[in-house]
């Protein structure tokens, strides 16, 4: 979504709408890697919960430079906090075997037995922060003065401090704002009020830790707006101290939980959650070997799946196949056509007919996985892009099995029963039969109208069910190109995603479990307030901005409102904004509310109130920085407008001409000549905007417009965490002793005799040098090792990355070699002062190093800088 | 103005200028399609990720298209690019003359392209590349080793009109160094009407 409003807010403003989706980076243990046990259903994520933090991060990385503890995440105090209602008990991680040589991802939660007796809805395990916590410790960060504790992980602001002089502020190379994750996991978690808000009646933001409070009245004054509201008498007290004991007052960041009876569908039970029906809606054009790949993968999927969830399976090719549950001995299914959309009468025979199309796994498990032993591969002699594929009635037979028989009746009231739904297509070439399909030939005279009108029906469909609470997830596959254009519409307006995958084997599968499993609460709302000197000038982000008048209930609300497409863990918004004016006063507030209905269908209102002081150095300004926040908003901002490939193009001279504006607006002047030289302050972010503009998200290393496209999809609605690894890869390189150092992403990291670990957010690379490689034993265990840790980088990332291995100089090492920047050529004073590392080295090995490159074209960081008359920063 | 004559420049010097083609680009992963594909493009040296989707490069100069495809591996992909292009007007086929040990399998994939029906007669270019490399092999061992040693067609100006006989002649190249394949592409142009 992109909402742009310089110089003012204008209601109906274009909004795109975007996928939702979420990177699953933050662990938690109902998501299940593959292969799950059965048993690792832990449902309920909601109210937080108070379990032990392992705190086996990493103890043996070494990081050098450390500008990014775990990713930049950054957390108050670990203690867990206790808070009512009362949660879980308490339980411990499992040990990890002592055998695992390297943890980033958190000592786990694995699955945790839970309470199921609960009354209220139950929690949801710990929030761990890639070691962060313990990182800090071990390396205190500099940026970390403005009291971290303030700072929560679902905002994340690209700088601590706000310029108060306009003209200073507003400078759109660097820019500034904050990433938004509404539906991040917080640990501890927040504090929960079981009780309506105190808001201000003037602006409608809610009173917080910074308001100030007159204890004898009760009366505090909204830090927006500063008018002064009543609290009903709840703030009297006889101390400052004693109004500590509200929640709101004393934390940053809260929950208002309604629970009350006014929602008689609220069912506060542990279960609720797996109520809402998945629907898998599978090519049935596959050749053999895709097929077995497929039928694994489904296998596995309904071995992870609780029991109770409860799912449907469809087939389409030139036809639709509705599988019945109810024959328990052989797989048998109803057929409606597929070439057009399902008429009322064929939808009401299926429906109210004695067929079972959707069944809870306790029940039917053996009868899915009868239907999936029982499809066959293709049998004609029909090329694998023009075979008919019905894909876009088979969503909208799946559709009505939601929906169910009670459709016609609910039609028009907000259904509200079960949270989102999904449907996960698995999908192993395009659309090619019926509405919303395209021919199978570019040449077709009529291609461009028809692939016009196919994109308008995807996207009509994609709405109706984000109006019906269902999710569509579009998992491709294969070598035969799916028509990513046709189909993201569809992902993308029901708030789900669309992913490319290899093969329909080991990334498939996870990916499938994770679509199915993570979590999604509906109905959600972001509310943006902030002091009246600051404007939000632009959203990127799964959602759309929303037309709600709340002038009834609060005089002047300036709240910016977006409307998200579906309610998860991980998805972030982009929020730019700039001064209105010269800020006289010396803090700034901004306040986030997220409202939604959680996958109980608790309507949650959270509240995070942020503080940052202003300041008129331009050098204590740059000082604050956080430069993987501030790499991130650029990143997205700049994605967004690289629509096709001769945008993204564009993109990259845009790019360059940031780094110029920076260095020219808050760099330093080199003596006796007119070039400016970068700001040492921002090192790592002029890193971060090169590899932005040579990766995938804008550069040419991958091979297809496609493919680029379904990345700038997930990337615009990701993460922090899962963003900033899209932009710029981590480098690992594994040390004897099973170790891992972590490296600037730079190519002089290829060192014959080492293995490392690059975690490009999508793809997780194994490299195994050439040396290390004629070593079998060594070889080995290198590659356990990465691969490890591989996993535990990724556990928790949706989409799963491909995780690929490979040696030196085979044709698949051009993965990683593509991905890093080739430092190679630079003079070896640049090399070692960028890649230190290489101090450690013997002149011989160096010597080595130096002759195992190709020649490429592709300019170092430091050539291509200097290419834009600028003068590198010095490295941090 | 300037990037039109620029692209012109191009299809003068490889002799392809006002003609109209469809060129395929086949060979092994790694033989070097995409990196000449993006050299013939914009003459820049760039590391390229494998290619994944058979749709990956398509390229068109002038009027002519190129495409290129991995063969090889799976059987999916081998056979993938006949999904796309009923008719062909050329088959250019890179070899890594460096990675010896695929010589077997590349020459498996060459002799399957000779004997398809659908290529019948069309002009093959064989393109060794990557003899920047020591010990890469040379053009007599190339040819040995793709079974092709006196079945080329002849380097230089030769009329096979009513021949019968297939174009099909081997070049060494360096992509890397700029080398070789402009030599390639100007023996292929005369066979493309």
């Amino acid at each position: 979504m992109s909402m742009a409003n310089p110089p003012k807010r204008s209601p109906g403003n274009s909004s795109t709408v975007n996928p939702a989706y979420p990177d699953m980076s933050s662990p938690q243990s109902d998501k299940s890697p593959i292969p799950p046990p059965p048993t690792s259903f832990v449902p309920p994520r909601f109210p937080p919960p108070k379990l032990q933090q392992d705190q086996i991060a990493s103890p043996s990385i070494k990081t050098p430079n450390l500008q990014s503890p775990a990713n930049g995440v950054k957390t108050g105090s670990p203690i867990s906090h206790l808070s009512t209602p009362p949660g879980p008990p308490v339980f411990t991680s499992p040990v990890r075997p002592a055998a695992v040589p390297f943890r980033t991802s958190p000592a786990t939660p694995q699955p945790v037995a839970f309470s199921s007796a609960s009354s209220l809805p139950t929690s949801s395990p710990p929030h761990f922060l890639n070691g962060a916590a313990e990182l800090q410790h071990q390396v205190p960060d500099s940026t970390e003065e403005t009291t971290p504790a303030e700072e929560s992980p679902c905002v994340l602001f690209s700088a601590h401090k706000v310029l108060k002089q306009k003209k200073q502020a507003n400078v759109p190379s660097l820019g500034f704002g904050a990433l938004v994750s509404p539906g991040r996991e917080v640990s501890p978690g927040p504090q929960i009020i079981q009780r309506d808000p105190h808001r201000c009646h003037n602006c409608g933001a809610y009173a917080n830790l910074y308001c100030k409070i007159l204890i004898g009245s009760g009366q505090w004054q909204c830090v927006i707006c500063r008018s002064l509201n009543g609290s009903e008498g709840e703030y009297v007290a006889s101390s400052k101290e004693e109004l500590r004991n509200f929640p709101e007052l004393s934390s940053a960041i809260v929950d208002y939980v309604q629970t009350g009876n006014q929602r008689p569908s609220y069912v506060p039970v542990s279960d609720s959650r797996t109520s809402a029906p998945i629907i898998l809606v599978i090519d049935e054009c596959l050749d053999e070997p895709h097929l077995q790949h497929l039928q694994s993968s489904l296998h596995a999927f309904v071995e992870s799946i609780p029991p109770t969830a409860r799912i449907g399976i469809i087939l389409y090719g030139r036809t639709v196949s509705i599988y019945d549950f109810s024959e328990d001995s052989i797989a048998s299914a109803d057929v409606l056509p597929g070439d057009k959309s399902p008429t009322q009468e064929s939808l009401k025979g299926l429906l109210y007919g004695a067929g079972v199309y959707l069944s809870p796994m306790h029940a039917s498990k053996q009868v899915a996985h009868d239907i999936f032993s029982s499809l066959r591969p293709y049998r004609m002699n029909v090329p694998e892009a023009s075979r008919d594929r019905c894909l876009g009635v088979a969503v909208e037979v799946a559709l009505a099995i939601i929906q169910g028989p009670l459709a016609e009746i609910s039609r028009g009231v907000v259904k509200r029963a079960g949270g989102n739904s999904r449907i996960i297509v698995c999908a192993g070439g395009p659309n090619t039969y019926g509405p919303g399909s395209v021919p199978h030939s570019f040449s077709h005279p009529n291609y461009p109208h028809m692939e016009k009108t196919a994109l308008n029906w995807m996207e009509l469909l994609g709405r109706e069910a984000h109006r019906n609470n269902t999710v569509v997830d579009i998992l491709c596959a294969g070598t035969c190109p799916v028509r990513v254009p046709v189909l993201q519409p569809l992902a993308k307006a029901s708030g789900g995603v669309l992913v490319l995958h290899d093969d329909f084997g080991e990334a498939f599968g996870v990916n499938l479990q994770r679509a199915s499993t993570r979590a999604a609460g509906s109905h959600g709302f972001l509310e943006i307030r902030c002091s009246d000197d600051i404007l939000v000038t632009q959203v990127v982000g799964p959602g759309e901005e929303a037309h709600i008048d709340t002038n009834e209930t609060f005089k002047n609300d300036a709240a910016l409102i977006i409307q998200m497409l579906s309610v998860e863990e991980t998805q972030s918004f982009a929020v730019s904004m700039e001064n209105k004016r010269d800020i006289k006063s010396d803090n700034a507030f901004f306040q986030f509310a997220i409202q939604f209905s959680n996958v109980y269908q608790a309507d949650i209102s959270r509240v995070i109130t942020v503080r940052l002081p202003t300041v008129d150095s331009v050098s204590a300004y740059l000082g604050s920085v956080h430069d993987e926040v501030a790499a991130v908003l650029i990143a997205k901002r700049t994605l967004l407008r690289a629509k096709n490939s001769s945008e993204a193009i564009d993109m990259r001279a845009t790019v360059d001409e940031r780094i110029k504006d920076i260095a020219l607006r808050f760099g330093s002047q080199v003596p006796k000549s007119k070039v400016y030289r970068f700001p040492k302050e921002l090192s790592a972010l002029s890193e971060f905007l090169f590899h932005l503009r040579r990766g995938p998200l804008l550069g040419s290393i991958i091979g297809h417009e496609d493919e680029r496209s379904v990345l700038r999809n997930l990337f615009l609605n990701a993460s922090f965490d899962l963003s900033l690894r899209m932009v710029a890869p981590r480098c690992l390189m594994h040390r004897e002793g099973g170790t891992f150092e972590e490296l600037p992403a730079y190519n002089l990291a290829m060192q014959s005799d080492t293995a490392v670990v690059l975690d490009h957010g999508t793809d997780v690379f194994i490299w195994l040098g050439a040396e290390l490689a004629a070593d079998e034993g060594r070889n080995a265990s290198a590659l356990a090792a990465c691969r490890t840790l591989a996993e535990e980088l990724s556990e928790f990332r949706f989409p799963a990355p491909r995780i690929l291995a490979f040696k030196e100089g085979s044709s698949q090492a051009r993965y990683f070699v593509s991905r890093l920047i080739p430092a190679h050529k630079d003079p070896p004073y640049e090399q070692e002062a960028r890649f230190p590392q290489l101090l450690t080295l013997t002149t011989e090995q160096r010597s080595k190093l130096k002759n195992s490159f190709l020649f490429f074209d592709d300019p170092s960081f430091c050539e291509w800088i200097k290419s834009l008359r600028v003068v590198p920063p010095e490295p941090n | 103005m300037f990037l039109v004559d620029w692209f012109y420049g191009i299809l003068v010097t490889l002799g392809l200028w006002q003609k109209e083609a469809k060129i395929l680009f086949l060979g092994l992963d790694n033989a070097g399609k995409t990196t000449l594909l993006h050299m013939l493009k914009d003459e820049k040296l760039v590391q390229h990720q494998p290619t994944q989707f058979p749709t990956s490069e398509e390229l068109c100069i002038g009027k002519i298209k190129f495409k290129a495809f991995d063969l090889g591996g799976h059987q999916i992909a081998r056979r993938v690019w006949k999904d796309y292009y009923t008719k062909v007007d050329a088959v250019i086929y890179l070899v890594d003359s460096y990675d010896k040990e695929r010589f077997p399998e590349a020459k498996r994939e060459l002799d399957a392209l000779l004997s398809d029906e659908a290529l019948a007669n069309v002009p093959f270019l064989i393109l060794g590349n990557k003899i920047d490399i020591p010990y890469a092999a040379s053009e007599d061992e190339l040819q040995y080793y793709m079974g092709l040693t006196n079945f080329t067609s002849g380097k230089g100006k030769v009329n096979l009109d009513d021949s019968n006989i297939r174009p099909l002649e081997v070049f060494m190249c360096s992509i890397v160094r700029k080398m070789g394949y402009g030599e390639g592409f100007t023996w292929l142009s005369q066979y493309i009407k």
